[in-house]
């Protein structure tokens, strides 16, 4: 086996090979960087969907209580806050595990 | 008379030149250690690309789960309209409501303005009559048939003539249609019985039991959803009804 060539014989240049791994290179951190933007934009749909589960929860509770106030409740990746107005408004806001707001709805309390 | 060579021949004529022993050892570890870096790249890839399947088929799963049981559960009454048993919740699910015309095609048929969230099918739906003074009897839906009929009473849906299993009450104006099924937690996924067919799934194949169950409160029940592979935090637990209707 001669790896040194001789004259004459075509070969790859070591700048051919550098400019093939730098081709190389940008494709895998193409496909990494797919990777990374799915799984980040999927953590984030995991969070809202517990953000929106926790909030109907919350809803819900102030829905059946004789006298519901505003609290606040965590979940495994946030936490909820709500208030209650006078007559019967109320505003929950979710926020995210980096404290980032996730969603804010306003809503009326049924009549008891 | 000059011999000309073949090419083979003439490369073995100047001095044979090859790789010293430690440079092909070079070369191959380098070559080695590219092919190594390669597959185990390939093979982060993969991994990557099937935790992020399993965990969007997880969430596919607690979407669908728990919109549709809320859904569910909201239109009915607990203890007439559902019940939670060991490990399945039988209900008799709202389908849609259904106005009566006035006119009555037949003693057992009823003339109805129909609009639901199917089309309702007699070998699974049964009715709840209202009459007028706010009396409720149950019927089996025995019939159903599409007719060009009139019908006074106005509103949206389509007009049907659908035949009962007996006679209704004097003085019907509207019909409830349900449909019979129950909700199973097993094999994996959250399944519907609808009737008497099988267990049929309603989301992917993503839980583990027994830690996925129903779970029951004083005054609600829930469920506690564990996706198999996804870690003991991507478990959910959440509310769906409460059990004691104010």
């Amino acid at each position: 086996m001669d790896l040194r060539g001789r004259p004459g014989q075509a070969a790859f240049t070591l700048l051919e090979v550098v400019l093939a791994l730098i081709v190389l290179e940008i494709g895998v951190l193409g496909i990494a960087g797919t990777l990374y933007l799915a799984s980040t934009t999927l953590r984030r749909a995991e969070t809202l969907e517990r953000a929106v589960a926790r909030a109907e929860g919350v809803l819900d509770s102030l829905g059946r209580g004789a006298e519901p106030g505003a609290g606040r409740a965590s979940f495994s990746a946030g936490e909820v806050a709500w208030s209650v107005g006078d007559s019967g408004q109320v505003e929950v806001h979710a926020t995210g595990p980096t404290g980032a707001l996730l969603f804010r709805v306003r809503s009326i309390l049924p009549v008891r | 008379m000059t011999a000309v060579l073949p090419l083979a021949g003439r490369a073995r004529v100047g001095a044979l030149r090859g790789a010293s022993v430690s440079e092909m050892v070079v070369a191959l570890l380098a070559g080695l250690l590219v092919v190594h870096l390669a597959l185990g790249t390939l093979e982060r890839f993969r991994s990557a690309q099937v935790r992020l399947a399993g965990r969007t088929d997880a969430l596919v799963a607690l979407r669908v789960s728990r919109h549709l049981l809320r859904a569910e559960l909201r239109v009915g009454l607990p203890g007439r309209d559902w019940r939670l048993a060991d490990d399945s919740l039988g209900l008799r699910a709202f389908r849609g409501t259904a106005l009566v015309c006035p006119t009555r095609p037949s003693p057992d048929e009823l003339l109805v303005r129909y609009a639901g969230m199917r089309a309702p099918d007699p070998t699974k739906d049964s009715l709840l009559l209202v009459t007028g003074r706010g009396e409720v009897e149950v019927r089996a839906l025995a019939g159903v048939a599409a007719t060009a009929d009139p019908c006074a009473a106005a509103g949206p849906g389509t007009v049907g003539r659908w035949r009962l299993d007996r006679e209704p009450p004097p003085g019907v104006v509207l019909a409830r249609l349900f449909e019979r099924g129950s909700y199973h937690l097993s094999g994996s996924a959250l399944r519907y019985r609808r009737g008497l067919s099988g267990r049929q799934p309603l989301t992917p194949e993503v839980w583990t039991l027994p830690e996925t169950a129903w779970t029951r409160t004083y005054e609600a029940i829930g469920v506690r959803l564990v996706p198999g592979d996804a870690g003991a935090g991507a478990a959910w637990s959440g509310f769906l009804a409460w059990t004691d209707r104010p």
